[in-house]
């Protein structure tokens, strides 16, 4: 699975890059001199689809409609599918490996609503502001991508935020029970924005 | 001749200290076997018998990066403990840290290398499991979840890892989930786990030396260099493991054994000799002594060391392979420290997890090897319980209920 994103990913980057020689430079641009917000988009169709794909088709499927095996936090000693959320971390991290890529990139999974404590503390004020306009329905910005630029640890970078919505009952169903949800947290339906793919890349 | 020597004196004398001083390096750097004068500080007893194979730690990446580095490089660690790692799927690996939005832990605390917490020859700073930053390191990163957390709001920050609870690097053992999927379980549970081993074929050329063995078990030969007991044997320039270099309580009588396959495999001797006859041989402390006033002993010593519950058990159990089945764990420090990993590994084939974490969160109660009761509840069920319960958690109240019910039954059969 992993490899196929991989690979995927990689076919992106070199269509962006030779999609964007013949456009405008974007005012900001990632390390390789093509537009950032144009990788973080190309970036985020692959994130998105292959999300959906997991949620809808392995874990809704599997766990919810035919119930052969059960998705659990501790998936490796229950014998069970990941989470969701843990699944695409684990492609993030395995991203976040690989030395050299030919584009420098970094994702993960952020929430107006996390039931990770730590999480919520990665959140940088950008992150905050973006989270807050993508998951606001009374926002313009509201199921749309939001961009901006910040600096972390002296290093800038272009930050891209796009919606994660729920796109399947395991996703509202289990933020909905969970243990660490918080009273303020909303009642989460099918095709709500339940927080946002956070997509880094380092600027020039 | 005698002037001669007295107007030059402070330069023969110069001269022969020279020479004193030079001869004695010459014999530490060329000839002694015993280089340990050459250690900047004493060694965590995990690396003590490969001190002297420096480049084990200090490796040519660390020398290129000389200027830039900040010691060992993670790669060096990697190399030997990486696997055991992987097993267990790391709970805090350097990858998960990348991310530079992790900033906001990493300039806390480093965790993207192993020396941010592992320095060697510090034995000043070094606490078990040779971790060398202040106890309290959890809650750089985890104090919101402390304060979150009702069970935990009156604990300190240094007893995450050192109660028997948390461990930094294998953390499942603990998980919530876990604790709760236990919850309620007698002392002895109704059915034993059985581990039946995937292969158990006679050997052709029974126990002839080291090398004959890994012709064969090469995968065994692999783990056991993992472990105390083979770890010098994965460096061509030391030599096997003796008691004599052990810092554990070893007998006198045994110190100059070298360990290799046929110090507990012998074909003459009766069957369960490698699973504890063996390892008395060597081993000499107060949980070793008393090994024979247990209940283990007793189910061990009626069965003739075919069942029952030896040394080997425990600390070289039976573990699954990845395609089905069981085998000999020959890495003998795999489940030892923190002793938490032996849980899932061998207490609770047996036994429940409440009974199983009462007794190893007890020191003197493994001294004196599990030869009677816990005494002390460890908390972390109960609190797990509780959670459930709060949250309206059917199961989990069922089984306080019954255990409530239980407990009034034993006080009032106390009473009459």
């Amino acid at each position: 699975m992993h490899h196929s994103k991989y690979t995927l990913l990689a076919s992106l980057g070199m269509l962006t890059l030779h999609s964007c020689k013949s456009e405008p430079e974007a005012s900001s641009s990632s390390e390789g001199g093509y537009p950032a917000e144009q990788v973080a988009e190309a970036l985020y169709q692959v994130l998105k689809s292959d999300r959906k794909v997991y949620a809808q088709k392995i874990v809704n499927r599997l766990v919810n409609k035919e119930g052969v095996i059960k998705a659990h936090e501790e998936w490796a000693s229950e014998k069970a599918l990941l989470l969701p959320a843990q699944f695409f971390r684990e492609g993030a991290e395995e991203v976040d490996s690989i030395e050299g890529k030919a584009i420098d990139f970094t994702y993960s999974l952020q929430s107006k609503w996390p039931l990770n404590m730590e999480n919520a503390k990665k959140k940088t004020p950008k992150v905050e502001e973006g989270l807050a306009a993508v998951s606001d329905p009374e926002n313009p910005l509201y199921g749309e991508k939001w961009t901006g630029e910040e600096e972390i640890g002296g290093k800038k970078f272009f930050v891209g935020i796009y919606p994660d919505r729920a796109v399947a009952p395991a996703c509202w169903e289990c933020h909905n029970d969970h243990e660490n949800r918080q009273p303020e947290y909303p009642e989460f339906k099918k095709n709500d924005v339940m927080g946002g793919i956070v997509i880094r890349i380092p600027m020039n | 001749m005698l002037k001669w020597i007295l107007k030059h004196k402070f330069f023969l004398l110069w001269l022969l200290l020279t020479a004193a001083i030079g001869g004695y390096y010459y014999q530490l750097f060329f000839m002694s076997e015993d280089k340990t004068a050459l250690l900047p500080g004493l060694t965590t007893d995990g690396h003590h018998q490969i001190e002297m194979q420096c480049s084990a730690c200090h490796t040519e990446e660390e020398k290129e990066n000389v200027f830039t580095s900040s010691g060992v490089p993670s790669s060096a660690c990697i190399s030997c403990h990486g696997e055991a790692l992987a097993k267990f799927s790391d709970s805090h690996p350097v990858r998960k840290f990348k991310n530079p939005e992790n900033i906001i832990f990493t300039s806390e605390i480093d965790a993207l290398k192993c020396v941010t917490c592992h320095v060697e020859h510090n034995q000043k700073v070094t606490a078990p499991m040779g971790v060398t930053v202040p106890q309290d390191f959890c809650a750089h990163c985890h104090e919101v979840t402390l304060e979150n957390l009702d069970s935990h709001k009156d604990l300190s920050y240094d007893t995450c890892h050192t109660a028997g609870c948390h461990n930094y690097h294998d953390n499942t053992d603990l998980a919530p989930s876990f604790l709760l999927k236990h919850y309620g379980e007698p002392k002895l549970l109704p059915e034993f786990k059985e581990r039946p081993l995937s292969s158990d074929q006679p050997c052709p050329d029974p126990w002839a030396s080291a090398e004959s063995c890994a012709s064969c078990h090469s995968d065994h030969m692999h783990e056991f260099q993992k472990g105390k007991h083979g770890m010098r044997l994965a460096f061509d320039n030391l030599s096997p493991m003796r008691p004599e270099l052990a810092r554990a309580p070893m007998k006198k009588s045994a110190a100059h054994l070298n360990m290799d396959c046929t110090s507990c495999h012998q074909p003459e001797k009766p069957q369960g000799f490698a699973a504890y006859n063996a390892c008395i041989q060597c081993h000499d402390d107060t949980h070793t002594r008393n090994y024979t006033d247990s209940k283990h002993f007793t189910l061990w010593d009626a069965s003739k060391g075919v069942s029952g519950v030896s040394c080997a058990t425990c600390h070289m159990p039976k573990v699954e392979n990845e395609g089905g089945g069981y085998h000999v764990s020959h890495d003998n420090s795999a489940n030892l420290k923190p002793n938490e990993k032996m849980l899932r590994s061998v207490c609770t084939d047996c036994h429940g997890l409440q009974f199983s974490m009462n007794a190893l969160a007890d020191p003197e109660l493994i001294e004196a090897n599990f030869s009677r009761n816990p005494t002390v509840a460890h908390p972390g069920i109960e609190w797990s319980a509780n959670a459930a319960i709060k949250r309206g958690n059917k199961d989990a109240k069922k089984i306080r209920d019954y255990l409530q019910s239980l407990s009034k039954e034993n006080e009032n059969n106390k009473e009459n």
